[in-house]
């Protein structure tokens, strides 16, 4: 009877004990929650996304009727000219071709088209072209060939191509079996390779910005010769000249004045080689500030050129009030079409420029505005938008006059293209910097409790305080904000609680605070602060993969210094190790997978060729050794830090998985090499990986299903966490690539170096090990080929479990383990720093806790910084080639911390101690 | 009248009075006036010895009416000094003192009344000796000069380990010859001190059984004289009729790198030995201040000592440095190969300097040179290791990241490795920052190429395109101010 009252008192406390552990986690939770919303609020406002429609405009399909031009020539409305010669030179800006007063060297170089203009109107036309931002060429070809305005996510069917698939020019053009000829920059050949006529198209290399002369010679080559033969039905003839002279020099400097000479000499020679049904049009893509550069929207940027000239009379000059000759670069799109007798591309939003259709008369232009308007209206309802949104006046009034529905039809062009200008091309700064503070204030919250040494008793103690006072007025207020249509967005209430947190646990005082940190930890927010300010340049994130590294090295010397002063016991054990986990750093390394930006100067070394090289099979072969050696490390280790080994039949269940690992990528290069072999027997290679996936996650559940049942608690808790952090990273590293799988094989056993490290030197504090166990999974993202550029993503992992990857969840989680399987690999190992041998339950938790604050916290400060460079440059040329994707990916990574530290919270929360069950 | 128109010594005919004349310097000196016709007392204590000397002396005898007698007096009582100069039967001509002892022995291992001994055996001796003597003298006025020579030590020039009872006491007989100089003018004596080094008396012998091993092996280094060269080479100080007589180079030397008020007796030259030893004694010193810390660090004295502070010298050598490293910084850039093999020697040299300069003790002898070269050659692979790890090109430009470690080297392990040798303990210290009590402004100076590279890798990734941007040009140039920035701070902080 008494016993039975003890057993019951016993499980009633360690019932509570359970309850209070998951208090902390559930306030724990709170504050994770509020940092996804301060990266959600944050994304809202500052990733543009555009949903990329799939239609194309159609020739029988006109958008307006127009009877009788039911069976003209041209598509939609009759052609005017056969062919057109397009030449764009590179940051051409407005004023480069207009007479200036001055002796700049950039003014009165290039003046036939305003000479021209002025003595022959109709033959001519000169006017200024603005282009959109990001004033990059890439972008603006999109925008000139699409009529649309591109964002940095474009939503297509096709994620991964960098070919343009939207309705555009090339594609009405091809569709028309017209011959599309390229020269210049080879841009164009990476947006519309599919659309060009490969024999005679001649791109060049467009990047080598210090040859000022290369491409444009190139050009000339072949230029006039073509428009002698007129072999083509549209010629693009692409000069970067002047864009490289701005970048190099800066558009004030004598060899701009060469440069423009030299084209206006260009230009001239094919004015008089021309006949009469092409159409001559020399347009610059973007303009450029007084250094020369671009990328932004400010005025000398987006202040470019248009000029058009044919040898027949085109131009009629439309006498509007007040409007000075301008047109957007948008609106070069429905005119060319219409010229060429082609459709208006579908996503089009330009408005036709009317001077060449004017020369034909007021019923004309006002016809083919209609077939302009028509065109935009039926995107408009293909877009699911309504119309009247943005319509002040009425528009489809019959008026007397041609021209007065011409200027009504034109004024609603224009405010369709500024209104969809507002959603696709502006940020709202609002929610950014709601995003910026929540996450700035959890960061805060985080560095609190992170030296809390009675953390969980604080938690516990404020969760239900938090949840009581904050969640009804969150809650009203964001009901009545929907309600109210306030201009705050909901994320605005998601601070409210946070804000309370930070109070509630600000009861410190400062210097007692900074009394907790040891000498390395002040070396370790040093680090921190480094890699922080390291997001300010483009250079340093474009070389992130180099800075990690470089951090990592150093982290390790200091701790070989600290290791090697030591006067203890382990004192050449730690030294060892220190070395060791350097050595790994050192080799991993050179395992690379550039990105673009990165240049010459990187060489990579992770690229798949299938071939049988030595290196590919001296790759499978370490590859192989590594599963024959991990199990018996992992033994050892555990053998030589805690005192305790693995069961045999742990061992045996790794050895199998190590085996169908080795066994699947050994085949999977033997089926490259062999395409017969791969007919035959492919499917073997996916059964084996659905297998192994199977079996693995079998496994895992039931190790899991054990560590949570008092029953078998009696085995140690601690050997079969080991037990299950191998089982993960044989996962993981099955999704990589045989060198990848080497990279996060050192990456694990530089996990259990930094174990044996801080079980060796407890006085240096976790820190300093949350930090590089941070820095470490950011390296080895790198070093298993991932860079942090979209185009670095490996599609081939959404295809391991099956040909056609039908089921697409299950492939976006493949390819989600596989790109991020370091950053997790370090994260899940956060439990095994926490454990001390013999240690209980509680002080388990303890150091849990405190360890994911700092890793947490370390993750946060990162994405906060790019989130705060990302927005501080949004303006800046680079944003959607660097800062961007980078925000993305530590945007990615913190919420993927977040879950995985708060399901390990949780868990360990709810494990059975073997204290708990006696 | 001798060279420069000065007085000679006469000694024919004269009365000589020779203190401590029954042996060593004395007896040698005496025989010396014997043989220019002298009449020689010699005065010591033990009556037998003396009986001898004069018995040995009387051979010499160049005239017949020559006299050698001898007076036993214990010369540490007034009373008994002034008695038997009172009772000479003739007023003595010149005074020639030469009785003293020498105790040697470490300071605090000496017994305090030893002190007091030198002092009376040495200094109140002479005191006695010139006060009794210029009192007879000054009572008649003869035309011929007249001189008193004390006998000093060099080791009142050159006060060395073991000495600490008798140098200040013998400086102290040299300061009453200087006092006396002047005052004898009054009387028209004329006073000299005669300082030899080690001359091979009897005593000697004693001293030596006296002496500490180092003591020895200091003196090991000078020539030993016997008394018969050194009374020659007194003879000849006495015939110029010089104040200050030495016996040796060393002697000369010395004398002038200490001259005090002292009259000149041969300007030029005295002149030119002054330079000559106002630039070399430090080195000596040096060596010599070496050789004791050297011999405490075996005998377990005491522990290494921190490194001398030598800041004035330490930021000139820097600031040579660092001017030599501006002017081919354009040259660097250029071609950074080249620049750093060809200023590779430059810094070697100027490092070896900047050791040899801070850290004397233990001494800078070559087997240490070379065991810190070749460290420092070893250094310099392990440096490249590191460079290499740290993202530094392996395959390619591998002699650029060498050269680059071995400038690297030079400036922080070739005096690391010279200083603290094969000293773990030392080296773990210095690598947790904590032996700045030991190398001093040496361990700033370390560790400052070192953080100065790191930080120097900083603008290599910078899209900048400048030329200077190149490997591993930043490394180099953040290394030199990192090193200056470091010398700077380590000196203030000294």
């Amino acid at each position: 009877m008494e016993e039975k009252r003890v057993k019951c008192k016993k499980k009633l406390t360690s019932t509570i004990g359970t309850w209070k552990y998951i208090q902390a986690c559930i306030f724990f939770a709170i504050i994770l929650i509020s940092n996804f919303y301060g990266l959600k609020s944050f994304t809202d406002g500052f990733l543009l996304r555009r949903a990329v429609l799939n239609q194309t405009s159609l020739c029988e399909n006109p958008p307006a009727d127009v009877r009788e031009w039911k069976n003209s020539s041209g598509c939609w409305a009759p052609k005017i000219f056969e062919r057109a010669v397009i030449v764009i030179i590179d940051a051409l800006r407005y004023d480069f071709l207009i007479p200036y007063n001055d002796s700049n060297y950039y003014h009165n170089a290039f003046t036939t088209p305003y000479e021209t203009s002025v003595l022959h109107p109709e033959n001519s036309y000169l006017t200024q072209f603005i282009a959109d931002a990001p004033t990059t060429t890439s972008q603006r070809l999109k925008g000139l060939t699409t009529g649309s305005l591109p964002t940095f996510i474009d939503l297509g069917s096709n994620f991964a191509g960098t070919n343009i698939d939207e309705d555009n020019l090339l594609l009405q053009w091809k569709s028309l079996d017209k011959q599309i000829v390229l020269l210049g920059d080879d841009t164009w050949d990476v947006l519309f390779h599919d659309y060009l006529n490969e024999t005679l198209s001649q791109p060049a290399f467009s990047f080598n910005v210090p040859d000022l002369h290369g491409v444009d010679n190139k050009v000339n080559q072949y230029v006039f010769d073509y428009i002698k033969d007129a072999n083509f039905d549209v010629l693009i003839a692409h000069y970067l000249g002047v864009d490289h002279v701005g970048h190099r020099l800066g558009p004030d400097h004598p060899t701009m004045r060469d440069k423009l000479n030299q084209m206006d000499r260009c230009v001239k020679e094919m004015m008089d080689l021309l006949d009469d049904s092409t159409l001559l049009i020399v347009m610059g893509d973007h303009g450029m500030d007084n250094k020369g550069n671009h990328g932004g929207d400010s005025f000398d940027e987006i202040n470019s050129v248009l000029w058009m000239y044919s040898k027949k009379p085109t131009f009629g000059y439309l006498k509007q009030p007040g409007k000075v000759l301008s047109a957007n670069q948008v609106d070069l799109v429905p005119t060319l079409s219409l010229l060429l007798g082609n459709p208006i591309p579908y996503g089009n939003l330009g408005t036709l420029i009317p001077e060449p259709f004017y020369y034909y008369g007021d019923e004309y232009l006002s016809k083919a505005q209609k077939i302009n308007i028509g065109q935009l209206n039926r995107f408009f309802s293909e877009y699911d938008l309504d119309a009247s949104d943005f319509l002040s006046s009425s528009v489809h009034k019959n008026n007397n006059s041609y021209l007065d529905q011409y200027f009504l039809d034109f004024d609603y062009a224009r405010d369709a293209f500024s209104y969809f200008k507002a959603i696709w091309a502006e940020f709202s700064l609002f929610p950014m910097i709601i995003g910026f503070l929540l996450l700035i204030i959890g960061g805060f919250n985080l560095a609190l409790l992170m030296q809390d040494k009675s953390v969980i008793f604080r938690m516990s103690a404020n969760m239900a305080p938090s949840v009581m006072k904050c969640l009804p007025v969150c809650l009203i207020l964001i009901l009545a904000n929907n309600e109210l249509h306030s201009p705050f967005p909901a994320e605005f209430y998601v601070l409210l609680p946070s804000f309370y947190i930070l109070l509630n646990s600000f009861n410190q005082k400062l210097m007692e605070y900074f009394k907790g940190f040891v000498k390395l930890d002040y070396f370790s927010i040093f680090i921190t602060f480094l890699h922080v300010c390291s997001f300010g340049s483009n250079s340093f994130t474009v070389w992130e993969d180099r800075l990690c590294h470089f951090l990592i090295i150093t982290i390790g010397l200091v701790m070989f210094c600290k290791c090697f002063s030591e006067m203890s016991p382990l004192f050449a054990c730690s030294t060892y190790s220190a070395l060791a986990f350097i050595l790994l750093q050192v080799i991993s390394s050179y395992v690379t997978n550039c990105r673009e930006e990165q240049g010459a100067f990187c060489v990579s070394t992770y690229i798949s060729t299938p071939d049988n090289s030595l290196r590919t099979l001296i790759v499978l072969a370490l590859m192989a050794l590594s599963s024959i050696i991990l199990p018996l490390i992992l033994q050892l280790h555990l053998r030589r830090v805690l005192g305790l080994s693995l069961k045999l039949y742990h061992l045996s269940i790794l050895y199998f998985f190590e085996l169908i690992s080795s066994i699947f990528w050994i085949a999977h290069h033997v089926f490259a090499n062999d395409a017969l072999l791969e007919k035959q027997y492919h499917h073997v290679l996916y059964s084996l990986a659905n297998t192994y996936v199977i079996c693995i996650l079998g496994v895992l559940i039931w190790q899991f299903f054990l560590l949570s049942r008092s029953k078998f608690a009696k085995i140690n808790v601690i050997e079969r966490s080991y037990f299950v952090f191998a089982l993960l990273y044989s996962f993981l590293s099955f999704l990589q690539r045989p060198l990848g799988h080497l990279s996060l094989f050192s990456c694990f056993l530089q996990i259990l170096l930094l174990i044996q490290l801080k079980q060796w030197q407890p006085s240096v504090g976790h820190n300093f090990f949350s930090v590089t166990l941070g820095l470490l999974g950011l390296s080895h993202f790198f070093t298993t080929g991932n860079q942090a550029a979209i185009s670095s993503l490996d599609w081939n992992f959404a295809f391991i479990h099956s040909k056609s990857a039908e089921n697409q969840a299950i492939s976006a989680i493949f390819m989600f383990l596989h790109t991020v399987g370091a950053p997790i690999l370090t994260c899940i190992s956060i439990p095994l720093f926490s454990f001390e041998p013999l240690s209980k339950k509680n002080r388990f938790l303890i150091n849990l806790f405190r360890f994911s604050f700092s890793f947490i916290l370390y993750n946060l400060l990162i994405s906060t910084s790019t989130v705060f460079f990302a927005g501080f440059f949004r303006r800046h040329l680079m944003v959607w080639k660097v800062f961007a994707p980078r925000f993305m990916l530590s945007g990615i990574l913190l919420v993927t911390h977040q879950l995985f530290v708060l399901i390990q919270c949780f868990g360990s929360s709810v494990v059975k101690f073997p204290e708990d069950a006696e | 009248m001798g060279f420069w128109g000065r007085n000679s010594f006469e000694a024919d005919k004269k009365h000589i009075l020779v203190t401590g004349g029954s042996q060593g310097l004395g007896k040698a000196i005496a025989k010396e006036l014997v043989l220019r016709g002298a009449n020689v007392t010699i005065v010591a204590r033990t009556v037998t010895k003396l009986q001898e000397a004069v018995a040995e002396l009387s051979d010499s005898k160049i005239h017949e009416d020559q006299q050698v007698s001898f007076e036993s007096v214990d010369l540490t009582s007034y009373e008994s000094v002034h008695s038997m100069i009172e009772r000479l039967p003739f007023c003595p001509d010149h005074v020639v003192h030469c009785a003293g002892s020498c105790i040697p022995g470490f300071f605090t291992e000496l017994d305090p009344s030893v002190f007091e001994k030198q002092m009376r055996q040495n200094y109140l001796a002479s005191v006695y000796v010139c006060h009794a003597a210029i009192r007879r003298m000054k009572e008649i006025s003869p035309s011929y000069s007249r001189r008193i020579l004390l006998v000093g030590s060099l080791l009142s020039s050159l006060p060395i380990i073991g000495y600490s009872a008798y140098s200040p006491v013998k400086a102290a007989v040299r300061n009453l010859a200087d006092s006396l100089r002047q005052e004898c003018i009054l009387y028209d004596i004329e006073v000299s001190v005669y300082l030899p080094s080690t001359i091979l008396s009897p005593g000697y012998e004693q001293e030596n059984t006296l002496k500490p091993e180092l003591v020895l092996q200091m003196e090991g280094m000078d020539s030993v004289q016997t008394c018969e060269e050194a009374a020659s080479h007194c003879m000849t100080g006495l015939d110029r009729g010089d104040f200050l007589i030495a016996n040796e180079s060393t002697g000369h030397l010395m004398k002038n790198h200490c001259r005090n008020s002292s009259p000149h007796d041969n300007p030029i030259l005295e002149y030119l030995f002054a330079l000559v030893s106002l630039l070399a004694w430090p080195f000596y010193r040096r060596k010599l201040d070496s050789l004791v810390y050297q011999y405490a660090l075996e005998k377990g004295y005491r522990q290494p000592s921190s490194s001398r502070n030598s800041w004035i010298f330490t930021l000139l050598l820097t600031f040579t440095q660092l001017t030599i490293f501006y002017l081919s910084l354009n040259c660097l850039i250029e071609n950074p190969y080249r620049m750093l093999r060809n200023t590779f020697p430059i810094w070697f040299i100027m490092q070896t300097l900047q050791i040899y300069i801070q850290s004397p003790r233990p001494p800078l002898t070559p087997k240490r040179l070379l065991a810190g070269a070749a460290s420092m050659l070893i250094g310099s692979l392990l440096i490249s290791f590191i460079l290499v790890a740290f993202g530094a090109p392996l395959l390619h430009d591998f002699h650029l990241t060498y050269f680059c470690a071995l400038t690297l080297s030079v400036f922080t392990v070739y005096p690391l490795a010279s200083t603290l040798a094969f000293n773990t303990e030392q080296w773990q210290r210095f690598l947790t920052l904590k032996s700045f009590n030991v190398i001093g402004s040496m361990q700033l100076r370390s560790w400052g190429p070192i953080i100065g590279a790191w930080f120097g890798a900083f603008p290599i990734p910078l899209d900048w395109d400048r030329p200077w941007q190149a490997w591993p040009i930043t490394i180099v140039i953040g290394a030199f101010l990192g090193y200056a920035f470091a010398a700077i701070v380590g000196e203030i902080l000294q």
